[in-house]
């Protein structure tokens, strides 16, 4: 029992941090109709600034490093996103198929680049002091600090990018141009700047989970594969541009992977996982949560 | 002392600026805009001066919102040249021309259903950089309902409610130039009355580049009035000077 606890719980960490890798998925798909194949390797970014800060800190700075590197990641990672949508994206638009073939060349440069700069061996992060241990809650099942602070961060940085949304007049701008481009331009929202913010957003959060998936593994150039199919996966499977939706199924598929991971191995949990995705959207194509009205 | 005829040679030289130019705040010359590969609209032109209402007329498909489109800039011109305020805005994007004063109610209200109601208001002052001196209270007086609903989802509003909201949009920005596309198409006969008497009420203080299909309410308003036929200008001039009678013939389906 304690160890089905155990793996929910890992689980739930998981699709926290799913969850906030397919936000900004949702971001380039809902704004631009875009899917950015190199948002995975925002992931890998901001994982490789978790591992640089403590570097530059040193090896005595690990508790205060990796604070340093949460901002410094959605920084870093949204900075290319930003680049990335300014120079290529952008002049790809209306052609989805184009933008596809692009920018997973794009993740293929950034990942040589990644094995260049820091070899290709996985790297590794000091966990800081304060996140070692963690709650033990019954005999076999323990609440690690480090699992705990992922989902609080997740509830945090999503707090903050509803706020953005809902209560800021940037915010507004991009809802509206999600909704409907043409008339948001035609008001005088600068639709182009809008684009380039909310793709710097998403890229940032991605920066920031990947920040967060250096205290539970390796750090590699490919780091962001992993993670990147089973984000879109959650973005399908929740229905597109839907909130709720997206949360449940990343916990759904978050959860599912854990549980059928430690019952079987790892590739075939995946497939398992893939063919449960599939049978549902066989049942309702427009994911949990359905679109209310087309545009 | 120069001889008289030749004193007159400079003034001839230069070349007299059109009377009707010197004041006009939108002026179209010859655009042509295309859909894809069929052209919708071919070497129309025309011009509203400051505070005037001019009126646009013809039948479906005509191309009253490709013009609409084409001077807002969500539809690219493909020759010819649209000016506004003196400037040249043919390859602008839509929201510098917004942004230079043209306020626009798209053809089918395009408000932004998700959003409440106060936010597709304060969408409507981008063009001021989101800087407000009392506009809303000004547009809450002009359409109260829409003060009413202010934190509602705009996409629950009536079609008639949802008009109110895309003209009180458009007014948020103070534009100098409005461009209303159909305003009363589709809409109960007692706000179509409210949204004429706002439309009068406008007249003489801002321009109106108006679509109407209501030909008495355009014919009473428009200080002048282009009638289009298969993507140009066949008939043009102020309400009274029109020939009725082909004006009818015109418009008829």
């Amino acid at each position: 029992m304690d160890i089905w606890l155990q793996q929910l719980f890992n689980g739930l960490s998981l699709g926290s941090i799913l969850l906030l890798v397919a936000i900004g998925l949702a971001f380039s798909f809902g704004l631009m109709n875009v899917i950015n194949m190199a948002h995975g390797e925002m992931i890998m970014i901001g994982a490789y600034c978790a591992y640089l800060t403590e570097n530059l800190v040193g090896s005595g700075g690990a508790d205060i490093a990796f604070l340093l590197a949460l901002p410094l990641a959605f920084a870093v990672a949204g900075a290319v996103g930003m680049a990335l949508e300014v120079t290529l994206i952008r002049r790809l638009y209306g052609r989805p198929l184009d933008t596809l073939l692009a920018t997973w060349g794009v993740s293929l440069v950034l990942q040589q680049l990644a094995r260049s700069i820091f070899g290709a061996p996985n790297v590794q992060v000091t966990t800081p002091s304060w996140l070692q241990g963690g709650i033990a809650v019954t005999g076999a099942f323990t609440m690690p600090y480090i699992r705990l602070f992922i989902i609080g961060m997740v509830l945090v940085a999503i707090l903050l990018v509803w706020l953005y949304l809902t209560r800021t007049a940037a915010g507004r701008r991009t809802r509206a141009t999600m909704q409907n481009r043409e008339i948001a331009a035609a008001l005088g929202v600068r639709t182009p700047r809008v684009d380039m913010l909310t793709f710097g957003l998403g890229s940032g959060l991605a920066g920031l989970a990947g920040c967060a998936l250096a205290l539970i593994g390796p750090i590699g150039p490919s780091l962001g594969t992993y993670y990147i199919v089973d984000s879109f996966l959650v973005v399908i499977l929740g229905g597109i541009g839907q909130v709720v939706g997206t949360a449940i199924a990343a916990l759904a598929i978050g959860g599912a992977n854990a549980l059928l991971e430690f019952q079987l191995s790892a590739s075939v949990a995946k497939v398992l996982v893939f063919a449960l995705v599939i049978a549902f959207l066989q049942w309702r194509p427009a994911g949990i949560i359905a679109r209310r009205a087309a545009r | 002392m120069t001889p008289a005829p030749l004193a007159a040679l400079p003034r001839l030289l230069q070349r007299p600026r059109p009377v009707e130019m010197a004041g006009a705040l939108l002026t179209v010359d010859d655009l042509a805009v295309a859909y894809g590969p069929s052209v919708a609209l071919r070497g129309v032109s025309l011009r509203v001066e400051p505070g005037q209402v001019v009126c646009v007329m013809g039948r479906n498909g005509a191309g009253k919102t490709t013009l609409m489109k084409g001077i807002i800039g969500t539809l690219p011109a493909r020759s010819g040249r649209i000016g506004f305020d003196g400037r040249d805005v043919t390859q602008a994007p839509p929201y510098e021309r917004a942004r230079a004063g043209i306020g626009y109610v798209p053809q089918g209200r395009g408000i932004f259903p998700q959003l409440s109601v106060l936010e597709n208001l304060l969408i409507g002052l981008e063009p001021l950089r989101g800087r407000s001196d009392g506009q809303l209270e000004e547009v809450f007086q002009l359409f109260p309902v829409l003060a009413q609903m202010a934190k509602r989802t705009a996409g629950v509003l009536s079609g008639g409610q949802q008009q109110q909201l895309a003209i009180g949009r458009a007014l948020m920005g103070r534009p100098r130039l409005l461009l209303l596309d159909e305003p009363t198409e589709g809409i109960q006969p007692n706000i179509v009355e409210q949204i004429e008497g706002v439309i009068a009420s406008l007249k003489g203080r801002i321009a109106i580049l108006l679509v109407e299909q209501f030909l008495d309410f355009a014919l009473a308003n428009a200080d002048y009035c282009y009638v289009l036929e298969s993507g140009a200008v066949t008939m043009a001039g102020p309400p009274a000077e029109l020939d009725a009678h082909r004006l009818r013939e015109a418009l008829a389906v």
